[in-house]
């Protein structure tokens, strides 16, 4: 007995959203089963992630507005009220950092170290914003926990593209040096993978909590 | 359709539900709907159809049991109503009216 695609049975578990959302789960796995082809189980698997999102969203407009603009302020605050104590310690970070890599002969970190620490702190405090106010949604509207993560999730991997693009247009500029390469993948790793990632973990379902 | 009721996914779904005539859960109603259009059909889109349906009071729905087989997920049964057989019934003979006589498939009967 063959089983369905794996990535495409965990985003439809992730993302599917409707009260109907097991029973076409198990009718997509029962038709796979009965005619195994990974192209149709994904075609009607990304059909029916997006079918159900418009379907909610267009039924909790609201909330999904509310969410969508919690998720834009909060960057904004970030720098507003933040920023100036966040870079305080980043300094403090990136000196250590970097008197450690003199220390150890460790070249290449020379560079990077002002970066690097830059980037790992940044991350890591939206990484805990977002992974906090999924909790807080989720525990505050349960049912519609599908729903406020797949709108928190598009939105970070939405505000991440101007900085992407920007990294991009940096590098065809000056395509000799390495430090743009580096900056790219270390902030389309963070922003497509690891902060939606940080929201899912957050709003996991309360019987998932250990 | 008669007063602006039944969508087109809706009208397909009801009747595959009243072709069925008994309790019928979503493969077996896409089953029907692409037997007899002869294309593939969503099953995230008959299930947004059968909710709809199913606030308008045109068909009933329970859970079933969890089986082995469909990943330890239940079967939601859909029935359809005699409100939504009615509303069928209307929609088809709508549709008969309108179609008989109309120059367009006189000229072209393919």
């Amino acid at each position: 007995m063959s089983a369905p695609p794996r990535l495409a049975s965990w985003l439809l578990n992730q993302f599917l959203l409707g009260e109907h959302r097991d029973s076409i789960i198990g009718d997509l796995t029962e038709r796979y089963i009965k005619q195994p082809s990974s192209l149709w189980y994904w075609r009607q698997a990304t059909t029916a992630i997006i079918v159900s999102f418009v379907a909610q969203a267009l039924a909790h407009i609201w909330l999904v507005l509310g969410v969508l603009g919690l998720s834009l302020l909060i960057p904004r605050a970030y720098v507003m009220f933040l920023l100036d104590s966040v870079m305080a310690v980043h300094q403090i970070l990136a000196r250590a950092l970097l008197n450690w890599s003199i220390e150890a002969g460790v070249t290449w970190l020379y560079d990077y170290s002002v970066v690097l620490v830059g980037f790992a702190l940044g991350s890591l405090i939206l990484c805990g914003v977002f992974g906090v106010l999924a909790l807080l949604l989720v525990r505050r509207r349960p049912h519609e926990r599908g729903l406020m993560l797949s709108v928190l999730i598009m939105s970070c991997i939405a505000q991440g593209f101007p900085a992407l693009s920007g990294t991009v247009r940096q590098f065809l500029n000056a395509p000799t040096s390495p430090l743009p390469v580096f900056l790219l993948f270390v902030h389309s790793f963070f922003m497509f993978v690891v902060v939606p990632y940080s929201i899912l973990t957050g709003g996991r379902r309360p019987s998932e909590r250990p | 359709m008669p007063r602006g009721t039944l969508g087109g996914l809706e009208l397909l779904v009801l009747s595959a539900l009243a072709r069925i005539d008994d309790e019928a859960y979503g493969v077996p109603i896409a089953d029907a709907i692409e037997k007899h259009s002869g294309s593939e059909v969503s099953l995230g889109s008959v299930y947004l159809a059968l909710e709809r349906l199913e606030r308008k009071g045109f068909v009933t729905s329970r859970l079933g049991e969890p089986t082995a087989e469909r990943g330890g997920r239940a079967k939601t049964y859909f029935k359809i109503t005699a409100k939504g057989l009615r509303e069928v019934r209307r929609a088809r003979q709508t549709l008969i009216n309108l179609w008989s006589g109309a120059p367009a498939f006189e000229r072209n009967p393919s």
